[in-house]
């Protein structure tokens, strides 16, 4: 039997813990899971979550004065009564709460919070970082999207984009494009702990895509951002917890908390990720260079390709595939770079086509991107995922790894080759691959594989939901 | 940072063997407001008033012969703890009805932002449900004791 319970005393001082302390120990004897909220006056801990009031069998409000939020409970079996019966005989008060407690009336609030996908505080804060980066992310892709469409020539270093109206356009969405990155780990810090956590997440997401600075050949890509922007928010919520002199308040979220959120998170970065990521990539190169020393690893060798591009987006994983296929071009082996060209454009293509096939299940933000990450995609813009993979990463991130390294398998072997370090259908119609039709057929199967996962993996938690609701 | 009960609790806040006439509550109550005022007059009016007030509300008796009078204090700078041992057992109208046999008051200021000391109370407060720890402190008999007890208890 689960039961949880609210109790407040007058003072707030001593009978609130000690009417708690009875309920939980006497539910302990008794073996009752209890939870008990404390309303006292060092403010109301132990709270009691939507979950835990939806899972309670019995609500107990032990009170002598009127307590907060007690509509959270209409529709639940509660028992109102004062303190004093629970500090003198908990277990019986809790033997006794079936035949006691009533059936309040009204709607039952939690279960409306339920329904929002957004549950606690840590993904609420992520949701928010994902929906500020969709405009940087759909400016940015767009504009090299189009720049590199209509005025990019596919060439030994990749597509070069010439005129002067195309080059600023895709200088302009590159501006944009890296944007994001700050902007993902800001708001996530942002949400967690306010204007102050903003410069240190910010900065430090920087550090993290800057390879320069962390002393790598990639930067952390958006998963390292992400981190960051937890990192800077929790912190600055902890820093604010401190007891400071009242002189040095004023100055301690603009001065302050900025500058040793900033120095630390970012000193952590290059101390403690620079040296890892350096290895990972080191790790990685070798593993797929005795793969590719193979030719009867052939579709090992595409799924690995194929699932590395789809891992970060854009970060060290990623990054290490996509060099190792770039390389092979000028060692004359370029089906390398055709399973990275393949993979490439899988995940934003993936991601699109499932919000074109199954709108219900995002958002309209998301909707509205889910068209630029499929245009993103046509241009081989990895990227164009990271808004999605970003909101929800434990279904995503699968489904796409899983696209990706689909599309890299087919095109090991179709040996598809393509000359050109760049990625995506429009590689293969600017004539840079060996076998148009076959390169495209590799993607859409992929781009299928990894939207369809998503889609299945979003329906069955719909009905995890719909069978929660249902209990 | 974190506040103990010896920040609360002087070792001269203790005492044992208070003898307390006629047995009551309200005469005890009035003792422990004065001695808590240590010779403040309007303390110790305010301290009475508040005590009375609450007790009236509810009995601070909280069973197994332990009582907690408190109050809080507009004004108050430092909040504080003392513990009072009676010489007879005295009727608190307690939740088990068994008289009394030791007070611990609580003074706290009144709007005090600072919650440290209130964690330690509330802690304090947990403890007091708890048989085992009641009964081992009711076997303390001097104030070197019970302070020893309470503070190594609470830290």
């Amino acid at each position: 039997m689960k039961i949880i319970g609210v109790t407040k005393c007058p003072t707030g001082i001593a009978h609130t813990y000690m009417a708690a302390e009875k309920l939980a120990r006497a539910g302990k004897e008794l073996g009752f899971d209890v939870k008990i909220e404390t309303q006292g006056s060092q403010g109301t801990e132990n709270v009691l979550t939507p979950e835990d009031v939806r899972n309670a069998d019995y609500v107990i409000i032990a009170a002598d004065v009127a307590i907060d939020d007690k509509d959270r409970f209409n529709g639940k079996k509660v028992q109102e009564m004062p303190i004093k019966p629970v500090i003198k005989d908990a277990k019986k008060v809790l033997t006794e709460l079936p035949e006691n407690a009533k059936q309040v009336g009204g709607e039952f609030v939690t279960d409306k919070e339920l329904q929002k996908p957004t549950g606690s505080a840590a993904v609420k804060a992520l949701m928010n970082g994902a929906s500020h980066m969709i405009p940087f992310v759909v400016v940015g892709g767009l504009f090299i999207a189009l720049s590199i469409s209509f005025g990019g020539t596919a060439t030994a270093d990749g597509m070069v984009v010439s005129g002067v109206f195309w080059e600023k356009m895709n200088a302009i969405g590159s501006l944009g494009f890296n944007l994001m990155y700050p902007i993902l780990a800001g708001f996530i810090a942002f949400s967690i702990a306010g204007r102050a956590a903003l410069a240190p997440a910010m900065i430090s997401a920087m550090v993290s895509v800057s390879p320069d600075v962390l002393g790598t050949t990639a930067g952390t890509g958006f998963l390292g951002c992400i981190v960051c922007g937890y990192a800077a928010g929790y912190f600055v919520k902890w820093v604010n917890t401190w007891k400071v002199p009242k002189g040095l308040k004023p100055i301690m979220p603009i001065f302050v908390i900025p500058l040793l959120g900033t120095g630390l998170i970012s000193a952590a970065f290059i101390m403690f990720l620079g040296g890892p990521i350096s290895w990972l990539m080191e790790v990685l190169n070798s593993m797929l260079k005795s793969l590719a020393a193979n030719t009867a690893t052939a579709i090992p060798l595409g799924l690995v390709l194929g699932a590395m591009i789809g891992v970060d987006m854009g970060g060290p994983v990623n990054k290490v595939a996509f060099l190792f296929g770039v390389a092979s071009i000028a060692e004359g082996n370029p089906q390398i770079m055709g399973i990275v060209a393949a993979a490439i454009p899988v995940p934003p293509l993936a991601c699109g086509l499932a919000t074109f096939l199954s709108k219900k299940h995002f958002t309209e933000e998301e909707q509205g991107s889910g068209l630029s990450a499929f245009l993103m995609g046509l241009i081989g813009i990895t990227e164009g995922a990271i808004p999605f993979a970003t909101a929800d990463p434990k279904r995503v991130l699968p489904s796409m790894i899983t696209g990706s390294a689909v599309a890299g398998a087919l095109a090991s072997v179709f040996k598809i080759t393509d000359v050109v370090p760049h990625g995506g259908p429009i590689v293969g119609l600017l004539g840079a691959t060996n076998n148009v039709l076959m390169f495209l057929v590799c993607i859409a199967v992929g781009t299928c594989v990894g939207a369809f996962m998503l889609m299945a993996m979003l329906n069955s938690k719909d009905k995890k939901v719909d069978a929660a609701k249902a209990e | 940072m974190t506040a103990t009960l010896k920040d609360m609790l002087k070792p001269e806040y203790v005492y044992t063997d208070v003898a307390v006439e006629p047995h009551d509550k309200d005469t005890a109550i009035r003792k422990i407001a004065s001695m808590c005022a240590a010779g403040n007059a309007e303390e110790e009016k305010m301290l009475r008033d508040t005590f009375f007030a609450r007790e009236e509300m509810d009995s601070t008796g909280c069973g197994e012969g332990v009582a907690i009078p408190h109050a809080k204090i507009k004004g108050l700078e430092e909040p504080k703890v003392e513990v009072f041992k009676f010489a007879q057992p005295l009727d608190w109208d307690a939740i088990d009805d068994k008289p009394v046999t030791l007070a611990i008051a609580l003074v706290m200021p009144d709007g005090d932002k600072d919650n440290l000391h209130l964690q330690v109370i509330s802690r304090l407060a947990r403890k007091l449900v708890d048989e085992d720890f009641v009964a081992a402190l009711e076997k303390q008999n001097t104030p070197e004791d019970l302070y020893g007890f309470l503070t190594d208890q609470l830290g």
